[in-house]
């Protein structure tokens, strides 16, 4: 398989050059990542603000791994990636992660994950956004080897799933010691939580006020129900099908007297 | 109308043409306070602000409006404002007005529609209102259009369910007359980029700028381009949940096994 692994970190964080490494042993894997950390970025492009530099970067540890690093946004590289470099050779699969932080409920909408599946879907090529929760320090990953054996294991599914158009799968694994220690899959919708963006405010020596963005606040409003989240907590593989048309139409209905009330 | 608290915010910047008129109008019946970026945003959709803090500059333009300007983007001021800068929770958020639609796919990665969709996130009625003014010399030219939305919010906000944006545009010439309901026409965005070298013979790519991505049957699906066209205010209800449940079937079938 031809096989575009995209993160929207830096590769030196080693959590995309672990699973191409391991994926290139049997596809032909390409490497995009973005050269600073662009997290929480969503579908954000740089429209007419700012060039996208791209630069191709030799040296991965897998042989046969073509790496290409980004500036700008994460959907500006998967456009790029698709539309102009591999135009001509397109991936059979776009896996955008792994991602160290879990994307579930509203936080779907800035991930930027999700913002590269989105517009993976938008060429018409199949996607998943892979998230888990692990350790990071100093030279070693843990928990990550579960989440490349199932990725590694149903690479073949996600690639020839027959999804409706502009879909994506958006999957959560939860951070176990041991492979065995997956309770199963749960395919499961996007749940509701009462987010909050939060901020905390402080003063500078000067006297001026600043504020820090604190996102990872928020209770599951989903309780005992069904959803990605309520799943994952109880140690479950979370998988939702994402489409990113948000058009209501029970909502359009409502409009329309509205608007035959207007006349 | 009873008196609403309306937190307004954008994407083109606190002091855009689009959001002072609108200020001045809603601010004859409404509370309002304006949180807006300081800079121009478009296509900054979702994006948050994590790695830098954020400033919140208060400006005295308007006698019965507060303003402040951030240096994040229009979501990080829906966030802000909520968390920090406002004293009491608004009853209605409206992001805008826009010079530019938002309409179309288009939708997930523009900073008005969705700021709206935080607001909605956040429990709060939300309304993203665009335009096709283009390039705008004088605020007086968004104020037969500002003064539409105080007509017709009313009838918005009372529609307006729970867990549902309402995103509106309207054509440059419209008529209360003309409004109509639709969905967002989908399956027409080709991102396109014109490949350019540096003098450090560096690639980089500048994006085309849409419409001249647009595909040619945008017109056929009768979706809010369509509408647009034919002169009509669109209305779009947007809803919060984007789980797809027409896969399901595909997905039970599909023997992803751990």
């Amino acid at each position: 398989m031809n096989i575009l692994i995209a993160n929207n970190r830096n590769i030196t964080r080693g959590e995309v050059s672990l699973l191409a490494a391991r994926l290139s042993t049997k596809h032909k894997v390409t490497v995009a990542y973005m050269e600073q950390d662009a997290s929480f970025k969503g579908l954000a492009f740089s429209y007419e603000n700012a060039p996208v530099h791209v630069n191709q970067v030799s040296g991965h540890s897998a042989e046969g791994v073509a790496v290409f690093e980004f500036g700008s946004y994460p959907a500006d590289m998967i456009s790029i990636m698709l539309g102009e470099i591999m135009r001509h050779d397109p991936p059979d699969l776009v896996i955008c992660g792994i991602s160290n932080g879990v994307n579930m409920g509203p936080d779907i909408y800035s991930s930027s994950n999700v913002g590269m599946a989105i517009e993976s879907t938008f060429f018409g090529i199949p996607a998943i956004v892979i998230a888990t929760e692990y350790n990071q320090g100093g030279n070693s990953i843990t928990h990550l080897e579960p989440v490349i054996k199932f990725v590694e294991k149903n690479l073949d599914k996600f690639a020839n799933l027959e999804l409706p158009a502009h879909t994506f799968l958006n999957i959560n694994v939860p951070r176990v010691e041991k492979y065995k220690d997956i309770k199963g899959i749960k395919f499961t919708h996007m749940g509701k939580s009462n987010m909050k963006l939060e901020y905390i405010e402080r003063t500078c020596p000067k006297g001026r006020k600043y504020y820090w963005s604190k996102i990872a606040s928020q209770e599951n409003m989903d309780k005992g129900g069904e959803d990605d989240k309520t799943w994952f907590d109880q140690g479950y593989i979370s998988i939702s099908p994402i489409s990113y048309d948000p058009t209501d139409l029970e909502g359009i209905k409502s409009m329309r007297n509205l608007a035959r009330e207007a006349k | 109308m009873k008196s609403l608290k309306i937190l307004l915010t954008n994407e083109r910047g606190c002091f855009d043409a689009g959001i002072l008129a609108l200020a001045r109008v809603l601010s004859t019946r409404h509370r309002v306070c304006i949180v807006a970026p300081l800079q121009p945003n478009a296509g900054i959709g979702h994006a948050l602000t994590t790695a830098k803090p954020l400033r919140a500059e208060q400006y005295f333009a308007l006698s019965k409006v507060k303003i402040f300007g951030v240096n994040g983007t229009p979501c990080d001021c829906v966030g802000l404002a909520l968390s920090c800068l406002l004293k009491s929770k608004p009853d209605l958020i409206i992001s805008g007005i826009d010079s530019k639609h938002n309409r179309s796919e288009t939708i997930l990665s523009s900073g008005v529609t969705c700021s709206s969709i935080l607001g909605t996130v956040h429990g709060i009625k939300s309304i993203a209102v665009s335009s096709d003014m283009g390039e705008v010399t004088n605020e007086n030219e968004f104020m037969p259009m500002a003064r539409a939305v105080n007509t017709l919010l009313e009838g918005w906000y009372n529609t307006l369910q729970k867990d549902t944006t309402l995103n509106v545009n309207f054509p440059k010439k419209f008529n209360l007359k003309k409004i109509k309901p639709t969905h967002i026409t989908t399956n027409i965005v080709e991102n396109t980029y014109f490949h350019e070298v540096n003098p450090f013979n560096q690639d980089y790519y500048w994006m085309k700028n849409l419409p001249t991505g647009y595909k040619l049957d945008a017109l056929e699906d009768r979706g809010d381009i369509y509408w647009l066209k034919q002169g009509y205010i669109t209305l779009t209800p947007l809803k919060y949940n984007l789980t797809n449940l027409d896969a399901f079937n595909v997905l039970e079938k599909s023997k992803i096994s751990v």
